[in-house]
């Protein structure tokens, strides 16, 4: 337990130190103070959950997935200049340059690829089955990819979800 | 399980979306006949960075413009200022939001008061233009200002592009709309103009009498010598000027002389430069030119009183552009504007010396 904790501090002193870079951006922190706050909070919470009830813990994400799945639906088929909210808070220039150039114009199968994404992990984590290295992987795939979109992911909730998903997956090997 | 060859074609795939992101992000060279100023780009952190300005005020440089998602509509524009540090990098100051409303087209003045202003046009979208009104935001040092506020004085539906000071009075050309009886709508085809002056920023006199001008009039600009006599450009056309008006008055301003203008205008701005002559930064169509580049540019041009131009130099510029703002420092004109040359509409910024555009 004493290990564990050895290791989990560095991992927060991290993340605190990703947000102390962040403080040029604190305009957009102001702006939307609320749901970011609350996206931390989930996380943690979250995570939590996959260290003390791993079960919970799997179904608190396989709801993320839902919600990210039911998101993406709205955007991509709905109102896709919702996505262009997100390239206003990406750390990358590039990344910025996918959402609008890309993304944004091709939203309709763009934005179908990542509803199916999600919706496929949702379905997959919701099954009383162990976690796959498949399901691992997209799941971890997909929260690395969504932690440059800075606050647009309500950053770092999807690392700290992440770390969650690290801890599920220890977890069910055992 | 997955296997080995399916991680592997998951990991490429990754990496041919990464790396088709950052092919996309190669710069295209601008290239034109007429001289080109190059400039660097400071913002583009919006989908639409636009409608700028700027000022040298207590020893900084600032910019404003707006940022939303699209020229028109969408979602609600907020009016963001920057500013310049010595080192020639740009930070971003403050954040102007309104809710429920578009802010755009923020122009920078100075009260004689040495208070700082910004005045722009905020646009209510209740499923088509609702409403037009003119705003003003108070700041004395360019980092806090006052919530944007509906100016007073000027009847509903009124915009006005720019704010002049002379003496203790400053003097602007709103146009103003009709509104529709039944939808409550701006009747954006039905304008008229006159000239207004205000001692405060805030609260408005008609000034002179309703002027007889084209019922499309739009971005108005007015303008001082030392002698006091004034000198204004007013666009018409609507959205694709290619024509508009030019005008002098003499103190008090109360009749202004006006007549065509031979040349579109479109986000115009007009700066009197220090041998007493007018530099005229506009919009261009193509159909302005004979070099038939199929795009439009951000052009500088040195103004004659008689409506007589001669284009001096363009910006790197293509598609939705313009807007420039104008500050001399120094021996230095420093020029901020918006282009969507790069991708989408983007803010930059670059400096000319003013000896050049003596000789060019």
């Amino acid at each position: 337990m004493k290990a564990g904790l050895l290791f989990t501090i560095p991992k927060f002193l991290w993340i605190v130190y990703i947000l102390g870079k962040l403080i040029d951006m604190s305009d957009q922190v102001e702006q939307f103070f609320v749901p970011w706050s609350f996206a931390i909070i989930l996380s943690v919470l979250i995570s939590v959950l996959c260290h003390r009830r791993p079960k919970w813990g799997r179904r608190g994400l396989g709801v993320v997935w839902l919600m990210g799945g039911l998101l993406n639906v709205y955007l991509a088929w709905i109102y896709p200049r919702d996505y262009l909210v997100f390239g206003q808070f990406t750390f990358f220039p590039f990344y910025r340059r996918f959402i609008y150039m890309i993304l944004f114009r091709q939203a309709i199968w763009m934005g179908a690829i990542l509803v199916v994404w999600h919706f496929y992990l949702a379905f997959l984590f919701f099954r009383p089955k162990p976690l796959s290295s498949l399901s691992l992987g997209l799941a971890a795939v997909l929260l690395l990819l969504l932690a440059p979109l800075g606050f647009g992911s309500g950053f770092p909730a999807s690392l700290i979800l992440l770390l969650g998903l690290y801890t599920l997956y220890r977890a069910e090997r055992v | 399980m997955m296997t080995k060859q399916a991680y592997s074609y998951l990991y490429i795939s990754i990496l041919l979306c990464v790396l088709f992101s950052c092919q996309q992000a190669e710069k295209i060279p601008f290239s034109y006949p007429l001289r080109t100023v190059e400039s660097k780009k400071i913002w583009d952190r919006a989908f639409h960075n636009a409608f700028v300005d700027l000022i040298y005020f207590k020893g900084n440089l600032l910019c404003a413009f707006r940022e939303g998602d699209g020229h028109v509509t969408g979602k609600k524009g907020k009016i963001r200022v920057l500013q310049s540090s010595e080192a020639g990098e740009w930070k971003s100051l403050a954040l102007l939001t309104k809710a429920g409303i578009d802010l755009r087209n923020a122009k920078f003045s100075v009260r004689p008061d040495s208070l700082l202003l910004l005045t722009g046009l905020g646009t209510d979208y209740r499923e088509a233009v609702y409403e037009w009104f003119t705003w003003v935001s108070y700041s004395v040092d360019g980092e806090t200002w006052t919530p944007p506020r509906r100016v007073r004085g000027i009847p509903s539906n009124n915009w006005f592009y720019d704010l002049c000071w002379q003496g203790e009075f400053g003097y602007a050309l709103p146009l103003m709309a009709g509104t529709d009886p039944f939808s409550g709508k701006v009747q954006g085809g039905k304008r008229s103009m006159a000239l207004f002056r205000t001692s405060d920023g805030m609260n408005y006199e008609q000034w002179t009498d309703t002027l007889a001008l084209s019922p499309l009039v739009g971005e108005a600009l007015v303008r001082f010598k030392p002698d006091r006599s004034l000198f204004l450009l007013i666009r018409d056309g609507g959205g694709h000027s290619v024509s508009g008006y030019y005008g002098h008055a003499e103190p008090p301003y109360d009749s202004l002389s006006i007549a065509p203008f031979d040349h579109g205008l479109g986000g115009p701005n007009l700066l009197l430069l220090p041998d007493q002559s007018w530099l005229l930064g506009t919009r261009e169509w193509p159909e302005e030119r004979l070099d038939c580049l199929n795009e439009r540019l951000t052009v500088f041009m040195r103004l004659e009183e008689n409506g007589q131009f001669r284009r001096l130099f363009v910006l790197p510029s293509e598609g939705d552009t313009a807007y420039p703002g104008l500050a001399i420092v120094g021996k230095q004109l420093h020029i901020s504007y918006y282009s969507s040359h790069e991708g989408w509409p983007s803010i930059y910024y670059t400096q000319v010396p003013l000896d050049s555009l003596y000789t060019w």
